[in-house]
């Protein structure tokens, strides 16, 4: 996959939507995937990732192009599921059934689905703190000095959030079962 | 090496920021501690299932509802928006006084719309009133002729 090119970025900014197109297929699938390691349910993950690329779109003036656009555009859609984590009322009840769109052939599939499924359940009852580092980290691949960017905290604060989400995390998935 | 600790080293073991004489006690409590052994096995699966991408994709059209939605959205932090809303608000307040004030301060309680118009012209067949012609956008310069402003004007289209 090809990334967003600097002459796409200069249309974006001028409100380009064809631009802004192309920002959001390239990045569409990893913004849901971070919602769904954040909020654990399809339906919110597709809600965020929308208000996360229209947040973009409404902050486009202040994306400086010096920068790197990824670490910018990271660093919006995790204060916007920041927010949104602390504005929740509550830990949603997770009895979200294994997805159905495909009724999968091979048990191999089947197997990851309910992976897949426990890990989001498992991350709900991780603490939001540990949780967005755990969901930047293993979610979007970031290592630990872009985290520490990212999230707007120290690299000390990355290392200790994340050794204690890493085993609040293991304790909560083996709880579910493991495997 | 307390057994307690194996948790956390193997999380900063997973992380990279394990330093080596950490590592050496961690290995060298695993190889005599069974049940640390068992729990460093599930941690490293608990971890690849963390690692493990998901096969759930955004909805197909997602694409489409977010640029539907930007594009519905006003300019950003362009003024340009409220530069036009701002005197089509004060507009609308005008042309409702301008359509109630009479039924307020007038002899009477009530005036139809008519009666609101017959102070812009004299005479309302001309307008059109009494007959069953359906106005179109083209009348809105007849009204116009007999000095009603074109907001009020639109409304009687
Ligand atoms: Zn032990």
């Amino acid at each position: 996959m090809s990334s967003i090119g600097p002459e796409t970025l200069v249309r974006f900014q001028a409100g380009d939507m064809e631009a802004f197109r192309m920002i959001i297929e390239h990045y569409q699938e990893k913004i849901f995937r971070l919602g769904l390691r954040l909020f654990g349910q399809t339906d919110e993950a597709a809600d965020f990732t929308q208000d996360a690329f229209l947040r973009i779109f409404e902050q486009r003036g202040r994306y400086d192009p010096k920068r790197p656009f990824e670490n910018w555009l990271f660093k919006v859609v995790t204060n916007l599921g920041r927010d949104r984590l602390r504005r929740r009322r509550e830990i949603p009840t997770n009895d979200e059934p294994p997805e159905l769109a495909i009724e999968p052939q091979a048990e191999q599939e089947m197997l990851k689905r309910e992976r897949n499924l426990r890990v989001r359940q498992a991350l709900q009852k991780v603490k939001p703190k540990y949780r967005e580092g755990l969901a930047l980290r293993f979610g979007l691949d970031l290592n630990l000095q872009e985290m520490a960017q990212i999230q707007g905290i120290s690299l000390g604060t990355v290392k200790s959030r994340m050794s204690r989400g890493l085993k609040a995390f293991h304790r909560a998935y083996q709880a579910l079962g493991g495997e | 090496m307390r057994c307690s600790k194996v948790e956390k080293r193997l999380a900063e073991q997973e992380l990279g920021i394990l330093s080596p004489g950490k590592k050496e006690a961690l290995d060298a409590h695993l190889a005599k501690c069974a049940a640390c052994r068992q729990v460093a096995e599930e941690f490293k699966r608990s971890v690849m299932a963390l690692s493990e991408g998901t096969d759930i994709d955004p909805p197909q059209d997602l694409v489409q509802r977010i640029l539907r939605h930007a594009a519905r959205e006003p300019e950003p932090s362009a003024p340009r928006y409220w530069w036009w809303i701002a005197p089509a608000l004060v507009g609308a307040v005008i042309i409702m006084l301008v359509l109630y004030m009479p039924a307020f301060f007038g002899p009477r309680i009530h005036m139809t719309e008519q009666e609101v118009l017959a102070g812009y012209a004299e005479n309302l067949e001309v307008l059109g009133f009494g007959n069953t012609e359906v106005y179109s956008e083209d009348n809105a310069s007849d009204y116009e002729e007999f000095g009603i402003p074109p907001e009020v004007a639109k409304l009687l289209i």
